[in-house]
């Protein structure tokens, strides 16, 4: 995997990726399409997800949880908006009991194949700075905080040794 | 530039007309990196420098989180079994 493009858009409040990987189109699409794929790849490590509903359909929901080093989940959801396999997906990415009232984002994917790589194209898009906010301290995006973790750990590594 | 300036005290920073400065800052009230008040017949131009910047850090935090979730994907399609567990 190589990350060819990014794009931090602060007044569109839109995040832009673009990846390649050496497969098939229609392999990478097995990553968002296959349950037990995509919780091996959702959370991190030690916020290994499961996956409990998976109707991958437009109005379908996807929902899951993670758990932490202590036993805690922590429950999410996508709601499908549109899909078109193995080309592209687009979902709101909601947290906690899908009924509740907390922001949610929109993230589009987009895979195109050429001869010898996939391309993906992964879209995040924020409807407020206050929902960003939000979205950062419920825990919900667990993985960030824990990868500033991993990295001190890292770092606090290579710098003992 | 950073805080608030009027429409005219810009231009006289600048080698420009008045009209030229109001142009250039209607392009940047449009990108929502300034924004315009009036005071009686001074027109306010205050820039969201603050906003955009957290708006930014906030972005890199989520990009943090999806490099992990890509780099963990490029993990799982290099498995030869095509990612099933053995």
């Amino acid at each position: 995997m190589t990350v060819i493009a990014v794009d931090r858009d602060p007044v569109a409040l839109t995040l832009t990726i673009v990846a390649e990987f050496d497969a098939r189109a229609e392999r990478v699409w097995q990553v968002w399409a296959d349950p037990r794929q995509l919780e091996r790849w959702w959370g991190p490590p030690t916020y290994p997800a499961t996956v409990v509903d998976h109707d991958l359909t437009a109005g379908g929901r996807v929902t899951y949880y993670m758990t932490g080093p202590d036993g805690e989940k922590l429950h999410g959801w996508w709601q499908i908006i549109s899909v078109d396999p193995p080309r592209s997906l687009e979902f709101e990415d909601g947290c906690g009991p899908p009924n509740e009232e907390l922001p949610t984002y929109s993230v589009g994917v987009r895979l195109i194949e050429t001869p010898e790589k996939t391309t993906m194209t992964l879209t995040c898009r924020f409807a407020s700075i206050a929902d960003m906010e939000q979205l950062l301290a419920t825990g919900k995006e667990e993985g960030m905080r824990l990868a500033v973790g991993q990295i001190d750990g890292i770092l606090a590594t290579a710098i003992g040794s | 530039m950073n805080g608030t300036l009027s429409v005219s005290g810009l231009a006289r920073l600048y080698p420009m007309s008045t009209t030229a400065v109001q142009k250039h800052v209607a392009v940047l009230e449009e990108a929502g990196l300034v924004h315009l008040t009036r005071r009686g017949r001074q027109q306010l131009v205050q820039t969201e420098i603050d906003t955009i910047a957290e708006a930014h850090a906030m972005l890199a935090e989520f990009e943090r989180l999806w490099r992990g979730r890509l780099d963990r994907i490029g993990d799982v399609l290099a498995e030869p079994a095509g990612g099933d567990r053995p």
